[in-house]
């Protein structure tokens, strides 16, 4: 599996010949600059973060690569894609829509992206939605912007943390309890983990990425870890009705085939690694 | 025949028939009181069994919250008479076909809980359970209460004790007068299960291993000052003051102002489509109509959290301009640069 943090976006790496170090030390200098040095982020339109709950079409066609990065502190969607002239500022409520200079956007080291505070946003028009699509013009181009469609059946790890950037950031942010993670890593049973989950829930995206970095660390270790995505009527879903399971995220744990117990409810959730171990040593 | 005297009962059996009528008249008022408090839920409740079809459903949760408290103190008052008694039979009998009724038709699939996103389907109580818990509390105490009744021609026997008839009657007038104001009268934190001192993560429904508890829905609330709104995302006294809001949240909170929280009842799709139309600048948490229900009369509600236990309550939104240290309690929009709205 992939480690989590390389599913982030791409930080700066040490370089390894002598003129990439002379401007690897020259940028450390720069770094040391006064912050009133450093391009300002507005006081408003800041800390978007990478999501994954849309899809862009443009003209109809699926946009590959298009990065949408939703605000933290405002309604507000960025769209970076170079299918499109520039990025757009989209803002509900107003149902605006406005065009950003690249120039005008920095990217942190996080991952996350700043408007700078002398932006200048062009307008371009307004949105239209239904609740779940959203459509505007730019460029002389029909945007969609729709929900992507919800990650259902079997998937690895490497799957979720891909479609869902929000997940690898509240991966990588999680420390796991080490007692509990040396006490799985040691144990000599073969284990598997499912874990149900629905990639619409949002007490999924909460519960689900901690258990994702515990993974990562158990690579290598006999024990096991699949994820079945569910969709919003999962009570009729066959999968989730053969395992009797009735909420989500619900983690069912296997040794030789039999089930040993599960990760079920928010108090097991909480630190799934203890609750793991648990059941694993036959304490649950 | 006109003029045969009885005996009176022995003492016992007269003991034995009081405490049961005590217990079943105790259960009538309990069951009374906590619809009085919220007559909107048990009108609601009316009309999903479809109890409506001679009057509306405020009508009849109005006369059975009346009826209930007046058999319910004339029973406790020892009034144990073939007209009080026969129609608490009544009363008690149709209470359990209700219940009976659930059960089959949750049973044959005809009734389902609703369930709602992650949390699936949160039960407190099964039909079945339901029914059998009612069968016991009413039906005992309901055959214990025929024990050693008073019956005409006995000693000192009248069939309607002047005192207690007008203190029963007293108590239905009041009781349906109640009903019909508790919606305006401030009770919410008498009505629900949301109030001062309450700790925010106890609050849970449903049973195990389903039970889900606030600190599965805003695990942030233990620690810190937190403003929760409880809201329908449809709600019109919400989506009229989201500018009030968002104010509140830009200005007020990065000023110290205690973080602010919209929770509802609301699917995905719902949640979606209040983003776009809206633009909430809070954060909107969805948590079980289950978990929620017992927390409100009518939405919104609102409540101030301290380190997990509830400060302060309010029906409605809660007051921004006391909550806020900046000037966000004047409705202006929020003041970041946008086209203005045609």
């Amino acid at each position: 599996m992939m480690p989590i943090e390389s599913l982030r976006p791409a930080r700066r790496t040490r370089p390894a010949s002598p003129i990439a170090a002379a401007l690897a030390g020259l940028a450390a200098i720069l770094a040391c600059l006064p912050a009133a040095a450093q391009p300002a982020a507005d006081a408003v339109l800041r800390d978007f973060r990478p999501s994954g709950d849309f899809l862009l079409e443009i003209d109809g066609q699926k946009a590959e690569g298009a990065e949408i990065y939703r605000s933290e502190r405002v309604a507000a969607i960025l769209v970076v894609t170079s299918k499109l002239p520039t990025p757009v500022l989209l803002q509900p409520r107003v149902g605006s829509v406005e065009t950003v200079g690249l120039m005008s956007l920095a990217r942190r080291p996080d991952g996350s992206i700043d408007v700078l505070a002398d932006a200048e946003l062009g307008s371009a028009g307004r949105f239209t939605h239904d609740g779940e699509n959203v459509q505007f013009t730019v460029g002389g181009k029909r945007v969609t912007l729709k929900p992507k469609p919800y990650l259902l059946g079997l998937q690895q790890a490497e799957d979720l943390l891909a479609d869902k950037p929000e997940y690898a950031r509240l991966a990588s942010d999680y420390r796991p309890y080490e007692p509990s993670v040396e006490k799985l890593q040691a144990t000599g049973r073969a284990i598997k983990v499912r874990v149900y989950f629905g990639s619409w829930c949002p007490a999924c995206g909460r519960m689900v990425p901690p258990l994702l970095k515990v993974a990562e660390q158990l690579e290598g270790s006999k024990i096991e870890f699949e994820f079945y995505g569910l969709p919003t009527d999962f009570q009729d879903e066959p999968a989730a009705t053969a395992d009797d399971v009735h909420a989500v995220p619900t983690g069912i744990v296997y040794a030789g085939g039999k089930e040993i117990g599960r990760i079920d409810g928010a108090a097991a959730w909480r630190i799934p690694e203890t609750t793991l171990a648990e059941i694993v040593s036959g304490g649950a | 025949m006109a003029g045969t005297t009885h005996h009176s009962p022995p003492t016992w059996k007269r003991a034995v028939g009081y405490a049961g009528a005590l217990a079943l008249g105790a259960v009538l008022l309990v069951a009374a009181y906590a619809k009085a408090l919220d007559p909107t839920t048990f009108a609601d409740q009316i009309t999903l069994e479809g109890l409506d079809f001679l009057l509306p459903a405020a009508a009849v949760a109005l006369i059975a919250i009346a009826l209930e408290v007046g058999l319910g103190t004339a029973l406790v008052l020892n009034l144990r008479r073939l007209w009080v008694l026969v129609p608490s039979a009544l009363l008690s009998v149709f209470f359990i076909y209700l219940n009976a009724r659930a059960w089959y038709l949750n049973a044959t699939g005809q009734r389902t809980e609703e369930a709602c996103g992650c949390f699936g389907n949160l039960v407190e109580r099964t039909p079945a359970e339901a029914f059998w818990q009612d069968l016991a509390l009413l039906v005992v105490p309901l055959a214990l209460a025929f024990v050693g009744r008073p019956r005409p021609g006995q000693p000192g026997y009248r069939a309607v004790p002047a005192l207690r008839t007008a203190v029963a009657v007293l108590a239905t007038v009041f009781a349906a007068g109640f009903a019909w104001r508790a919606p305006e009268l401030p009770l919410d934190d008498l009505a629900t299960r949301l109030s001062p001192g309450t700790e925010v993560m106890a609050i849970c429904a449903g049973a195990e291993p389903q039970r889900v508890c606030f600190d599965a829905v805003l695990p942030e609330l233990a620690e810190g000052e937190h403003l929760v709104v409880m809201s329908g995302l449809e709600n019109p006294e919400l989506t009229g003051a989201i500018d009030r809001l968002n104010a509140y949240s830009l200005d007020a909170v990065p000023a110290g102002a205690p973080a602010l929280w919209l929770v509802n009842p609301d699917p995905i799709e719902a949640q979606r489509a209040f983003f776009w139309q809206w633009g909430p600048a809070f954060e909107v948490r969805e948590a079980p109509p289950a978990l929620l229900r017992p927390l409100y009369r009518t939405l919104p509600r609102s409540f101030l959290v301290r380190d997990g236990e509830v400060a302060e309550t309010w029906s409605g939104l809660p007051p921004f301009d006391r909550l806020a240290s900046a000037p966000a309690g004047d409705g202006t929009p929020i003041a970041y640069d946008r086209p203005p709205e045609s």
